[in-house]
């Protein structure tokens, strides 16, 4: 009892100098503090647990895990961490601004643009930002206007997950801010793909920027390049990823059911990261989960035990 | 619910060479099976595939750097074929053994005729010796690494690896016996020290860290630690050192993959204006991972999120861009590390193939964690085509 106290008083110090440092960041760029108001509530803390941050509260992108502004210094890392803004077609948007796109100008052109097209407050996963092809390669980028660099999704050539415009986007509803290029079918299409949202994630958590997903608690890929097929009834080690949902089988809550619930996404109807983790952390789960696993809340929401 | 669970637990068993290799006879055959592992390539359907990749030529803007991506390096080697041992002809008779893969390779190295290749999927380091075509589990089963991310030779023949499970930074001698791990820096507490790259320049191991980002320095003879990088060129802060490299005039590359740039140091330690900056267009980095630097100066560097090798000249002038270009080839998916292979280091069969170029030419090769196929190898030449017509 004697060490408890300190040592819980260490931690609320903690959790309030977090909290303190988390206000001050987005006090002090007004970006960033716009975006986070609107994305999603504050975070409150943020926490690291062996290279794992875990945020708690009220969640939100702005200070947590993703939030790479926090080390680079530079607000267009607040998104930067999986979305790729139209550096390109942003400057092409203003001379005044040419060739500098890390710069706090650039931000601040991209905010404009952004204020119409694609509110960075509505942002998830889901949402048009994902997955298209390189515009750079793609021959998109780069007119003078930048209404006009903005072009309607196209459908994917590969990866299969086509990602519609949020509703929100208004008139610009077709726009979308932030591609990341269309990564290619993994390994065996059709078996153990990882689709392109994983693959996102897993530029960064292969243990190098971020904790791993390879040789981690999850070793989700430990067994792909042996062809590795995920027997029925069978989990590999922790969860597999890029398996097709296995919405007909018994102890599985159907597709219908899953969709009306609204928390567990399954692109191109396969198990992601994203079908457990929200990169948003909207919920401001630990561990970014979707939703709470309470009582094993997310694990129900497909399985049926 | 039982019997799944015994199911499982033998397939983590038989998925870790740690226990696999738990009596002598069973590693003998671990590290047969790693000898095959080479055979195939890697089809991902788990079977083989006997198609052969036609290389294919890729051009820079100002058509004086060609690279020619010359395919899948395990399907250009030619694999030895030993008489099958007593225990594996018990096991599995006339049948060929199971073909070993690399599952997740990501930082490579060379040392002297082996390729060493960090799979942290296979929780191992897998040392290949590319004239034969022999592979084999670095060190004895006991003291593998449980996340292998990077690794990097001395001139002794000292190897230095990191376990990213561990964070840890562990030291084999010349035979390849573990002779113990480097511990944290100073500057440094045990939680904040994530080691994620390695490079070595003289006698100072550099050690790329994350959270925050720095190179710290452990100065091998003295066995200490030096006063850590923490910022590059004019001020910018190093945040995701995953890739180091050191050139042969001892200049330091240190890739950033957040930061989507390569700081650059001189031997002198002197910041120099960094290559590549955040972005699509040419000479633009946007998931930087690795970096090697050929003799002829030039900086290439794995791009995750590009799913490309951007090239750049000594000066940081892009050069050419090594992508996907259907229908030759379907690209990277992930690529991660890249070594420099000299051209007396290629396996036999390609040397042949490519000997009137060999000299004019430099050979790169790339790890790929989760493509199709794990080690590409492409040629990089000046001026004329390399490799003649592809």
């Amino acid at each position: 009892m004697h060490g408890l106290m300190p040592a819980l008083t260490g931690k609320i110090g903690a959790a309030m100098g977090a909290v303190a440092a988390i206000m001050s960041l987005a006090s002090s760029i007004p970006d960033a503090a716009a975006i986070g108001s609107a994305a999603a509530p504050q975070s409150t803390a943020v926490e690291n647990r062996g290279g794992n941050a875990v945020q708690r509260a009220t969640g939100g992108v702005t200070g947590g895990a993703h939030d790479l502004s926090k080390l680079t210094g530079r607000l267009r890392d607040t998104c930067s961490a999986c979305h790729v803004p139209h550096v390109l077609g942003i400057r092409a948007d203003s001379s005044s601004r040419r060739g500098d796109p890390i710069s706090p100008s650039g931000a601040t052109s991209h905010r404009e643009a952004t204020g119409s097209a694609h509110p960075l407050g509505e942002a998830r996963a889901s949402d048009a930002d994902a997955l298209r092809d390189d515009p750079a390669r793609s021959g998109q980028v780069g007119p003078a206007t930048h209404e006009a660099e903005l072009q309607p999704p196209r459908p994917e050539d590969e990866g299969g997950e086509v990602h519609s415009a949020p509703e929100s986007a208004g008139a610009g509803a077709s726009l979308q801010m932030y591609r990341i290029e269309g990564q290619r079918s993994a390994l065996s299409p059709g078996r153990f793909a990882p689709g392109p949202t994983s693959l996102v994630c897993l530029s960064c958590h292969d243990g190098t920027v971020a904790s791993s997903a390879i040789g981690g608690a999850h070793a989700l890929l430990s067994g792909v390049r042996d062809g590795f097929d995920v027997p029925d009834g069978f989990v590999w080690r922790d969860h597999p990823i890029g398996v097709e949902y296995p919405a007909q089988k018994k102890g599985y809550v159907p597709l219908s059911k899953l969709e009306a619930q609204g928390h567990i996404r399954l692109p191109g109807q396969r198990v992601e990261c994203v079908s457990c983790h929200d990169p948003h952390n909207a919920a401001g789960e630990p561990y970014l989960l979707s939703v709470s696993n309470r009582r094993s809340a997310l694990c129900l929401s497909c399985h049926v035990k | 619910m039982k019997r799944r669970n015994v199911e499982t637990s033998k397939r983590r068993k038989a998925n870790r060479p740690h226990t696999r290799a738990a009596g002598a006879s069973v590693a003998s055959l671990a590290v047969a099976a790693a000898g095959c592992f080479l055979i195939g390539g890697c089809a991902a359907d788990g079977g083989t595939h006997d198609q052969r990749f036609v290389p294919f030529l890729i051009e820079g803007p100002t058509h004086d750097l060609h690279a020619r991506v010359l395919g899948n390096l395990a399907d250009l080697i030619e694999p030895p074929r030993p008489r099958p041992g007593a225990l594996e002809r018990i096991l599995f008779g006339d049948r060929t053994p199971p073909r070993m893969r690399l599952r997740t390779p990501q930082g490579l190295a060379m040392l002297e005729g082996d390729l060493l290749v960090c799979d942290q999927g296979r929780s191992a380091v897998i040392s290949v010796n590319l004239p034969s075509g022999r592979a084999a589990f670095l060190a004895d089963a006991r003291h593998l690494p449980d996340a292998p991310l990077d690794i990097a030779v001395g001139h002794d023949g000292r190897i230095f690896v990191i376990d990213a499970a561990r964070a840890a930074i562990i030291e084999y001698d010349a035979a390849r016996r573990r002779v113990g791990e480097l511990r944290v820096p100073p500057s440094a507490s045990t939680s904040s020290f994530a080691p994620v790259s390695l490079a070595l320049s003289a006698d100072v191991l550099c050690v790329g860290c994350t959270g925050p980002g720095r190179v710290e320095r452990f100065d091998l003879p003295r066995r200490e630690w030096l006063a850590p990088i923490s910022t590059g060129y004019d001020g910018i802060s190093i945040v995701a050192p995953t890739g180091l490299c050191v050139a042969e005039d001892g200049a330091l590359y240190v890739v950033d993959a957040v930061a989507a740039c390569v700081h650059r140091f001189s031997d002198m330690d002197v910041a120099l204006p960094p290559i590549g900056r955040p972005g699509r267009g040419e000479g633009e980095l946007l998931r930087p991972k690795h970096a090697c630097v050929t003799p002829s100066g030039l900086v290439a560097v794995t791009d995750a999120a590009r799913q490309s090798v951007v090239v750049f000249d000594r000066e940081g002038r892009f050069e050419l861009e090594i992508a996907r270009n259907e229908p030759h080839w379907p690209g990277f998916t992930l690529p991660c590390g890249i070594v420099r292979l000299d051209g007396s280091a290629l396996p036999q069969g390609v040397s042949a193939e490519l000997a009137p170029h060999q000299e004019a030419a430099e050979y790169l090769l790339v790890s790929d964690s989760l493509g199709d196929v794990s080690l590409t190898l492409v040629e990089l030449q000046r001026g004329g085509e390399p490799g003649g017509a592809p």
